[in-house]
């Protein structure tokens, strides 16, 4: 047999090997890109946990305790008046006020039980502390009207929203910055 | 061949070979790379985690975490050397002779430094520390404050205790000890994964010790203000000030005119066009051992290296030493003392480091400034071409994906991340590999034309007998084995 | 040696160049018209000029030597919370230069469902407003890319002449934002 014919079997072999090692460098590298997917992954799910707000609604009436201060939904009223002690607030034109009362039992000296309404959409609001003479205090710093530890204080947030959102609503949320966990939102008592 | 047209061959060539050797180990170089990445991000939020426990071991793992970046390089560019045949250039008598392994855990003692260099002067550690910062902030309301990771250790700002100073230097003395240390032990028994701590260890301390004298040097321009010379300097300005002011220019402008100019538009462009390319080719040369670096000498200048000469010095001195050691215990006398040997053992260990591993560096930067313009040219254009297609494509990427407020951010950071460097530092890789062969080509070829490439002798046995004459010539013993290996 | 230095140069030129270009994601419009910012919506309904303005209460006055530019901004969140402004998250960019916000309103915030408008006051200076546009962006305490927004405030280089004339003796009016809820 002539050098030319002996060489092309061992080139056609040469070349099988470098394909399936191709092949094989291949499948390495997949397997790397999908350590990587799982990496990406887990990190995107543990870090949306912990950036983006979440909720979670309880059980009409249950409480939800968030350092150490247990809160209760009581009711859920919505109003197109306020009265605050001589004066009368009214409503804007396509607004809302919502009165929530709130019952808190708490072991601290001073809480902190500023809460926020929920509704759909993740959307969110805070109480307007515009009100100083209304029956039940606005906020839990209130010196004519003290938080004894241990027993059930009462009080009252009023949002201000837009009237669309009046049917929308989820309840009010307890924000606890401490943990990753949903917040815990309260709705009333049926 | 006019310039131009060299010019233009050496650019091709270099792309094309470039492209070609990305092409057939694509697979394996992204394996490692993919790694390397994931290395990194893994070591970078372990050591978020870590500065809740305590800063030192976030410092520590905040080091481990580049030297899982530099480990992939290190492996893809040796890879790729091997597939271009950068060992086949060097005859085979000249190989690395080193009585130490070539393994991976060597070739990042070596490497660690110049490339945390580069990343510290071109601020990407500082870079990655505010990033660390940012998410630890996050995190946990963060506890490093403005100063970053790095905090403890640095010696910037204003009223900077004269007790953090004799903390960083105790730092840096502490962990050099106990580095030599874990060497010696990892010497004395072979147990490999004693290597990769060694290399961890190499890593904070080369971290520290550039952090401190990057700190120290910045110093320096404050301290040289309230020296008398600068009073002088600035009275001179002045009166040159004055003579301007008579021709009509406002002098603080011109001035200022000046250094803007050197500042924003002459600076950056000799940083970025020039400097990162010709560093990182110096790494990559120092990957392909001394051996490389000197042969490449010893084409250039008929001469070998003088730290080689050191080394081979060295190593003979050792094997005088072992071999009157064995004679004493056929019963001759002391020839040392203990004390003497202590002392030889810490200055070999001192000296060794230098011209193990930092000296070569120096080398390799020299070897690659004298390759010649053409050449130097060529892959300056090649370089800036791929740092502008990075650039171009991380745009693309940013405009497609479009602006998000932080939240997002948090979220997707790492994966823009890999996508973002994905396509083009393998690449880079490649370019880095191919144009040191050609480096290392045109070496060769000079040489050849000029006579001086030995290709029958070797370097080694060059700088052997250099070493082993100047030993006779002081009349220290010299072993009569002189092929010691 | 004389191309390699042509080499370096070209090189680094061209790095220089494209290292600045990525970054920013800016989407431009003109007032009256509604641009979408993050999950808001933003509009400016009014553009005015004036030598000096007054605020609700007699010590909120304040008079120029150059030009006050108000820029009524209308912020619409459809659905969460949204600010605009506060630190360099507004600002105006005209002639090369930045102008930060002064006076009653330096951000404004929209409640969710709800749109405040709001007068943002800036003091410029009149012989370089041609070109003038409102940078807008949620300015939070970190940044990767956020996204931005530039409204062209209508003022070329024809009628600039123009803006600052009637600019000269008017005092400028300015309430605090007002809100209304969405529909």
């Amino acid at each position: 047999m002539s050098a030319s014919t002996q060489q092309r079997p061992t080139d056609r072999v040469d070349k099988l090997i470098q394909r399936s090692d191709r092949r094989r460098s291949w499948l390495m590298a997949s397997m790397a890109f999908a350590l990587v997917l799982i990496y990406l992954f887990i990190w995107m799910t543990y870090a949306g946990s912990h950036t983006y707000s979440r909720f979670r609604q309880l059980p009409a009436g249950d409480s939800a305790t968030v350092k150490g201060v247990t809160f209760t939904l009581v009711s859920l009223t919505r109003t197109g008046v306020i009265t605050d002690g001589d004066e009368t607030h009214q409503a804007q034109p396509g607004t809302t006020y919502v009165i929530a009362d709130l019952q808190i039992v708490t072991a601290n000296k001073d809480p902190l039980c500023s809460v926020e309404l929920v509704a759909d959409g993740k959307r969110t609001w805070e109480s307007n502390a515009e009100f100083f003479d209304r029956k039940k205090p606005q906020y839990c710093g209130d010196d004519e009207h003290p938080v004894t530890p241990g027993k059930p204080w009462d009080y009252e947030q009023i949002y201000l929203i837009p009237a669309a959102f009046a049917d929308r609503l989820y309840g009010i949320g307890v924000e606890d910055l401490t943990s990753p966990a949903p917040t815990k939102v309260l709705t009333p008592a049926a | 061949m006019t310039a131009l047209a060299m010019l233009w061959t050496d650019i091709r060539i270099l792309l094309v070979d470039t492209t070609r050797i990305w092409w057939r180990l694509l697979p394996k170089i992204l394996t490692i790379y993919v790694l390397g990445w994931l290395g990194y991000e893994v070591c970078f939020k372990l050591a978020e985690i870590a500065g809740d426990l305590t800063a030192w071991l976030s410092l520590v793992i905040f080091a481990i975490a580049f030297v899982s970046r530099l480990a992939a390089l290190v492996l893809i560019l040796r890879m790729v050397g091997n597939a271009l045949g950068v060992r086949h250039l060097i005859p085979k008598e000249e190989q690395e002779d080193d009585d130490r392994d070539a393994g991976v855990t060597r070739l990042l003692a070596l490497t660690l430094l110049p490339f945390l260099g580069i990343y510290t002067a071109f601020g990407l550690i500082q870079d990655a520390s505010s990033q660390l910062v940012i998410e630890s902030d996050f995190r946990s309301g963060g506890i490093w404050g403005n100063q970053g990771i790095l905090g403890q250790i640095r010696l910037n700002g204003a009223d900077v205790p004269a007790r953090r100073y004799v903390l960083v230097l105790a730092i840096i003395v502490g962990t050099y000890i106990l580095r030599r240390g874990l060497d010696l032990v990892h010497e004395r028994t072979g147990f490999r994964p004693l290597g990769i701590v060694v290399a961890f260890i190499e890593a904070f301390f080369v971290l520290v010790t550039i952090t401190f004298g990057y700190d120290l040097l910045a110093r320096i321009p404050l301290w040289l203000k309230d020296r008398q010379f600068m009073v002088w300097i600035s009275d001179v300005r002045h009166a040159v000030g004055n003579l301007i002011a008579l021709t009509g220019i406002n002098p603080d402008v011109f001035f200022a005119g000046i250094g803007s100019f050197i500042s924003n538009q002459v600076w950056p462009v000799i940083t970025s066009g020039l400097t990162q390319p010709i560093f990182w080719l110096a790494i990559a040369a120092l990957v392909y051992g001394s051996s490389v670096i000197s042969v490449a000498e010893l084409w250039r200048r008929g001469r070998p290296l003088a730290s080689r000469v050191r080394l081979a010095r060295r190593a003979l001195e050792r094997a005088a030493r072992q071999e009157a050691a064995g004679g004493q215990q056929h019963g001759g006398e002391h020839h040392e003392t203990t004390g003497a040997r202590l002392v030889a053992e810490i200055r070999e260990a001192f000296f060794g480091d230098i011209d193990d591993k930092y000296l070569p560096t120096l080398h390799s930067l020299r070897l690659v400034l004298r390759a010649g313009f053409t050449f130097l040219g060529a892959y300056v254009v090649v370089y800036s071409a791929q740092a502008v297609g990075s650039s171009i494509w991380s745009w693309a990427l940013n405009q497609t994906i479009g602006g998000h407020p932080m939240t997002f951010w948090m979220v997707f950071l790492p994966a823009q991340d890999f996508v973002t460097s994905l396509p083009f530092e393998p690449w880079r890789l490649c370019l880095l590999a191919v144009a040191l062969r050609r480096c290392l080509m045109i070496f060769r070829l000079r040489a050849e034309s000029r006579g001086t490439a030995n290709l029958e002798v070797g370097a080694v046995e060059a700088a052997r007998e250099v070493a082993a004459a100047d030993l006779g010539s002081r009349g220290t013993p010299v072993p009569e084995t002189a092929g010691v290996r | 040696m004389i191309i390699a230095l042509a080499c370096v140069v070209v090189a680094g030129i061209g790095v220089n160049v494209t290292q600045n270009i990525s970054g920013e994601v800016i989407r431009t419009g003109d007032i009256h018209q509604s641009l979408r910012l993050d999950n808001a919506i933003v509009r400016v309904t009014d553009v005015r000029t004036g030598t000096a303005m007054a605020g609700q209460t007699d010590d909120d006055r304040y008079k120029t030597g150059g030009m006050i530019l108000a820029v009524t901004l209308r912020v619409e969140a459809p659905g969460t919370k949204y600010t605009v402004g506060g630190d360099d998250g507004v600002s105006v960019q005209a002639g090369g230069r930045t102008y930060a916000a002064f006076g009653p309103n330096t951000s404004i915030t929209a409640e969710a469902g709800f749109a405040s408008t709001g007068d943002l006051l800036f003091e410029v200076d009149p012989n370089h407003i041609a070109g003038a546009y409102l940078e807008l962006y949620r300015s939070e305490f970190i940044h990767v890319t956020p996204q931005k927004v530039h409204i062209r405030l209508g003022i070329t280089q024809q009628n600039a002449a123009q803006w600052v004339a009637a600019a000269k003796g008017r005092t400028l009016q300015v309430g605090s934002a007002s809100s209304e809820p969405l529909g």
